[in-house]
């Protein structure tokens, strides 16, 4: 078999397939920024393309999360919860200190330990576990404001989410080495092999001796702590910390998780798919905006694009 | 000769590049009872799923009275008359009896909407009629596989079926169970029924079975009245080759090693009798018995995936507490019975597959080593002769024979001590059989101990050196050297039966 | 069990549910003179009418085995649809009704379609379905708008015998109605089978995705019922009207007994929970507790209600 076709295109080993999806992507996106380009000169422009991707920022480090998540069988709900919270308990518990961002990680390490608990122990099925402690944190969360989140922003979040060291996007750079991270995590160490067989059989996991509930949890105590990180970076990013911060990011990075080439039905989803696909997205709102559109046409794109994902991906994985 | 009632007409069938079936003549008779026989993978499921409207021919056709007939589906089978009672139930356990009997066949209301009262009355009249004692309104969660079973047969004749398939039909029942069922199915032959009986059960088959067709390698090899076979025929026509063969000779020597794996007074689950056994290394014991007689359960217990009462002891040490992680970590690995359940991972490749119990065993215990996978994947692929293009490719795309030999090469690659296996050889054509059978001998030669439980008992008498034979959870019968027969295994795994449960109570004395 | 008790889906955990909305409302009546009026009374009903609808929808469909994450976009683009074209005379406004349910059911074929037919998860089907229809909705009018006949309005806030609105009739018809279905017609059987063993269903001969196609349209109709009623009571249409019942629609079907896997539970359950739920809100305002802790005590119910639940079934 031709060595360069099995890389790029055979559909007869896994890695090919994950290789034609990420091409796939990829060429999408390829496409949209160009044609986006010929009609408005205006996109292709550095300062355009770089706001695009520090507003992809916070989605990316969240849709990281949430694809292991996906891999391991499951889904987590609370992710924008976490987000709103670590940004509202950050801004108010410290100001100017690196604390800030302790508190919220710390906070998003809990929430996830608590998720992957209920389901790795007390066999409750990740969409509820995690719809719960969505629901429940919220309830903490306003409580805890009054309704009406106080403190400022200290200037520490403004700069790494907006500021630029020669040029680049500080927030840029923290999400590519967090990416890299996450990204030999799952392809290159022991753990991220486990992460993705437990995914592909529990059972099976379970019987060649894996860790699997303790990797459960840790999925999920990571999701958590990056949900935290892209709701520091949100708020960061918007100058305004909100009771809602990050609201639809639970859904928004779900879909991103599927486009991206993450099944629900697990075992299946690279940080390097999720973050193209957050991309896409991002992109896509823009380009909505930049040819005039009706903002609306944002959600409409957005709906069609996940069943045109989730089918193509239905359809290679079958053939 | 009067017309069949069911016939299959030169039917053959492909999956892909693969054959399974290749021109197979069947038919099925008024008050008959017609055997099929065959080895697991011979096609005989394959078979029933094409005469009933579930798989389409590639070539041939299905006839029923005689005029050839198209099944699209399930349902035109059914309506056709022909019921089957799946090895796998189709019964639903959210449902009461009477739901599941009349599932799309509810008797309605003139209005068109289900007639409950007639429906409890049509089920309770049923159910009578069949002699099964069962309340129509509870639901199937509540009941004993054996019940459902019964509500399966049920339910396949509650149309006017003149045609009923049975796929291994007492895999899941007792003794007495099967008994009711025989008389059950009498009853059906005399009403001028067609029957069709798979079991692997041959005592079975010559107790209640008027014809007989064997099949093997996806065609018919013998067939014919029941009065004109014997045992030996049969097997003779499902295996095709001589025993000896298939197997290799047993071990000779004397075993003065110590065990290597010894269980004392293990109690599975509350109110079973507590298990004693030992295995040396070097030979090969297996567990017999019916299906539900304890033997899975008990080996999840030994490995660590179950709990359970009781000590385990490996290699003269006690293990208190097990884990299927700390199990293999100390070279007591395990096959598990089903491949697809807990065994495989589908959507990984070959390479993977093979890799998952040796992770993190490399210089670098946190990161992967591709290039060792790799070779270790060669190796493994080169001694037992996988047939697969590219180890990188997703191991659902294997068939069943070379699946299991990947399986068993993940088994070895932390080169263990003792080895558990259960249904070594299960969904594996006759070629892979041979291979995986001189494997576990050479490896208990090599000094592994090794514990098999099958259900085949050809497998049993020609590979084990010693046979422990499972009832009711607990161990009714050691059979060793010569007394290791197929009738000595199913006295013993048959309920209530003096000879075979007095033949050894105690292993460890032996 | 009796037959009456398996017609109801019966579970002892309604008698539990039960005991805790008597225990709320005594709590209630104690604390406060107000709470228990027939004014109060009528006001807890009229919150309860869309809650309860939307999680009869999605109490048929888990039933089924699926998911619908859809209500979202789904009710915001059936009340602008609806209130743009349900002013005026009676006639206009009967077609409108027909019309609305009429597309109700139609987009939830669509959600059903591509779920039967694609084999894509249920929950990215109708999570990207609600998405495109929050959109359209939102293209349409971007702020709440239309009206509504007077006649409806005046219906909607009428009361039998001073406390019982015709919501309350509404929702309690639609309840008899599914939970009449589920027991006494074949469809209904369909539903529990495939919900409990999709695979078992389809070797008995149940068209397992004429069912799902079926399920998601009753949910969409059953949806366009609450939207009419939602319009009619805020006498607007809203495009943001749906936003959060797409989560919201699950707790009381999942705290009423019915299992997220599908093949176990019943209506009367979820119709329970809707109570249980709306009236803890209704108490914790008469107690001046903030509503926010109304989330932590709905949260630690989802807990505790699906613990005991996969406790029970592990058994």
């Amino acid at each position: 078999m031709n060595g360069l076709a099995l890389r790029l295109g055979s559909t007869a080993t896994v890695r090919g397939r994950k290789s034609r999806e990420l091409l796939l992507l990829t060429g999408f996106l390829v496409v949209i920024w160009t044609v986006t380009g010929i009609l408005s000169p205006r996109f292709l422009t550095p300062q355009n393309l770089s706001d695009i991707l520090v507003q992809a920022a916070p989605l990316g480090f969240v849709v990281i999360g949430q694809m292991l998540v996906i891999v391991m069988r499951g889904l987590d709900l609370s992710v924008a919860s976490v987000m709103a919270t670590a940004a509202v308990l950050s801004t108010s518990t410290f100001d100017n200190t690196g604390g800030v961002f302790v508190v919220g990680i710390l906070l998003g390490a809990g929430v996830g330990a608590v998720n992957g608990y209920l389901v790795a122990y007390r066999k409750v099925t990740p969409f509820l576990a995690t719809l719960a402690t969505m629901i429940i944190l919220q309830g903490i969360r306003f409580a805890y404001t009054g309704g009406a989140p106080g403190g400022s922003l200290p200037d520490a979040f403004r700069f790494l989410a907006t500021g630029r060291i020669a040029g680049i996007p500080v927030s840029l750079m923290i999400l590519a080495v967090v990416a890299f991270a996450a990204h030999w995590m799952l392809e290159r160490s022991v753990l991220g092999r486990q992460f993705m067989l437990y995914g592909d059989n529990p059972a099976a996991a379970r019987m060649t001796g894996l860790p699997v509930n303790r990797l459960v949890v840790l999925a999920f105590v990571i999701s958590g702590v990056m949900a935290a990180l892209g709701g520091l970076f949100l708020v960061g990013y918007v100058g305004i910390v909100d009771n809602w911060t990050g609201r639809g990011y639970e859904l928004d990075s779900i879909a991103a998780a599927v486009i991206g080439g993450a099944s629900l039905r697990g075992g299946k989803g690279s940080v390097l798919g999720a973050l193209l696909a957050a991309l896409i997205l991002v992109s896509l709102f823009n380009i909505v905006v930049i040819v005039g559109l009706s903002i609306e046409f944002q959600m409409v794109i957005k709906g069609v694009l996940i069943l045109l994902a989730a089918g193509v991906y239905l359809r290679s994985s079958r053939a | 000769m009067t017309t069949p009632l069911l016939a299959a007409r030169g039917i053959s069938k492909s999956f892909g590049p693969i054959q399974v079936l290749d021109g197979i003549e069947f038919e099925v008779n008024a008050g008959r009872n017609i055997a099929l026989c065959g080895e697991n993978g011979a096609g005989k499921s394959t078979l029933i799923k094409l005469m009933t409207g579930v798989y389409h021919p590639t070539a041939g056709h299905v006839e029923v009275d005689g005029k050839p007939v198209v099944f699209p589906n399930p349902k035109v089978a059914i309506d056709a008359g022909i019921a089957v009672v799946h090895q796998e139930f189709s019964t639903l356990s959210a449902l009461t009896v009477s739901e599941n009997i009349f599932l799309e066949k509810e008797p309605r209301t003139r209005l068109g909407f289900i007639d409950r009262r007639r429906l409890k009355a049509d089920a309770e009249t049923l159910l009578a009629d069949l002699g099964i004692d069962l309340d129509p309104g509870r639901t199937l969660d509540r009941l004993s596989v054996a019940e459902c079973q019964m509500v399966e047969i049920a339910k396949a004749l509650r149309t006017e079926a003149r045609v009923l398939i049975l796929d291994e039909p007492t895999a899941v029942l007792s003794s007495r169970e099967t008994e009711h069922l025989f008389r059950i199915l009498a009853g059906l032959i005399d009403r001028g029924m067609g029957l069709v009986y798979v079991s692997h059960r041959l005592d079975e088959v010559f107790e209640i079975c008027t014809d007989i067709t064997v099949i093997k390698d996806g065609g018919v090899t013998s067939s014919g009245t029941i009065a004109d076979y014997d045992h030996d025929k049969v097997v003779a026509a499902m295996v095709g080759r001589d025993l000896g063969d298939l197997f290799p000779p047993k071990a000779t020597a004397a075993l003065p090693q110590p065990p290597a794996l010894a269980v004392k007074g293990l109690v599975v689950e509350s109110g079973l009798p507590p298990v004693d056994l030992e295995v040396r290394p070097g030979e090969i014991v297996a567990l017999a018995g019916l299906v539900g007689s304890g033997r899975t359960e008990l080996a999840l217990a030994i490995f660590g995936a179950a709990q359970a009462q009781g000590e385990v002891q490996f290699l003269g040490e006690s293990l208190p507490r097990r884990s299927p992680g700390s199990s293999l970590a100390r070279g007591l690995a395990m096959l598990t019975e089903s491949r697809k359940t807990d065994g495989l991972f589908p959507g990984a490749s070959v390479g993977w597959n093979f890799a998952a119990t040796s992770l993190g065993k490399d210089a670098q215990p946190y990161a992967l080593s591709p290039a060792n996978e790799e070779r270790r994947a060669h190796s493994v692929v080169e001694r037992f002769a996988v047939v697969v293009d590219d180890t990188g490719q997703p191991i659902d795309s294997l068939s069943g024979g070379n699946q299991q030999k990947v399986l068993i090469g993940r088994l070895l690659e932390n080169a263990p001590k003792v080895l558990i296996l259960d249904e070594p050889t299960r969904g594996v054509d006759v070629g892979a059989k041979a291979e995986i059978y001189r494997t576990l001998r050479a490896l208990a030669e090599a000094g592994v101990a090794i514990l098999m439980i099958s259900s085949e008992l050809i497998e049993v008498v020609g590979l084990a050196d010693r046979v422990l034979v499972m009832r009711d959870g607990g161990i009714a019968a050691h059979l060793t050297g010569a007394d290791i027969t197929e009738d000595a295994i199913i006295t013993a795994a048959a309920a209530g039966d003096a000879a075979g449960a007095s033949l050894d109570r105690d292993p460890a004395n032996v | 069990m009796s037959d009456f008790a398996r017609a109801i889906r019966f579970q002892p955990v309604h008698l539990v549910i039960v005991g805790l909305i008597l225990t709320v409302f005594v709590v209630g009546a104690v604390h406060s003179e107000r709470f228990a009026t027939l004014t109060n009374v009528s006001n807890i009903q009229d919150q309860l009418v869309v809650l309860a609808l939307v999680a009869l929808a999605q109490t048929v469909v888990i039933l089924s085995g699926g998911i619908d994450l859809s209500f979202a976009g789904m009710l915001g683009l059936l009340t602008v649809l609806f209130a743009s074209v349900a002013g005026g005379d009676p006639a206009v406004f009967a077609a409108a009704v027909v019309g609305i349910l009429t597309l109700g059911a139609l987009l939830g074929a669509i959600n059903g379609g591509l779920i039967a037919f694609t084999g894509i998860h249920p929950l990215i089907v109708t999570l990207a379905t609600s998405s495109i229809m929050a959109g359209v909705a939102l293209l349409h009018s971007n702020q709440p708008s239309g009206s509504v006949a007077l006649f409806f309005e005046d219906l909607v806030y009428a009361r039998l015998f001073g406390f019982v609105p015709y919501g309350t009739i509404y929702v309690l018809a639609a309840y008899f109605v599914i939970g009449f279905m589920l027991w006494r017609t074949q469809f209904g059987t369909r539903i529990y089978a495939v919900g409990d063993d999709e695979r078992a269903a389809a070797i008995s001969g149940v068209p397992v995705r004429l069912t799902k196609l079926m399920v998601y349209s009753l949910s969409g109709l059953i949806a366009a019922m609450a939207a009419i009623y939602m319009v009619g009571r805020f006498g607007v249409g809203d495009p943001r009207a749906g936003v959060g019942f797409d989560l919201r629609s699950i707790t009381p079907v999942i705290v009423g007994g019915t299992i997220l896997a599908g093949g176990r539970g019943g209506v009367l359950g979820t119709l329970l929970a809707v109570i249980l739920l709306i009236l803890l809100r209704n108490v914790l305002n008469f107690l001046n507790v903030s509503s926010f802790y109304l989330w932590i005590v709905e949260g630690l119910i989802v807990i505790v209600a699906v613990s005991l639940f996969a406790a029970r079934a592990s058994k």
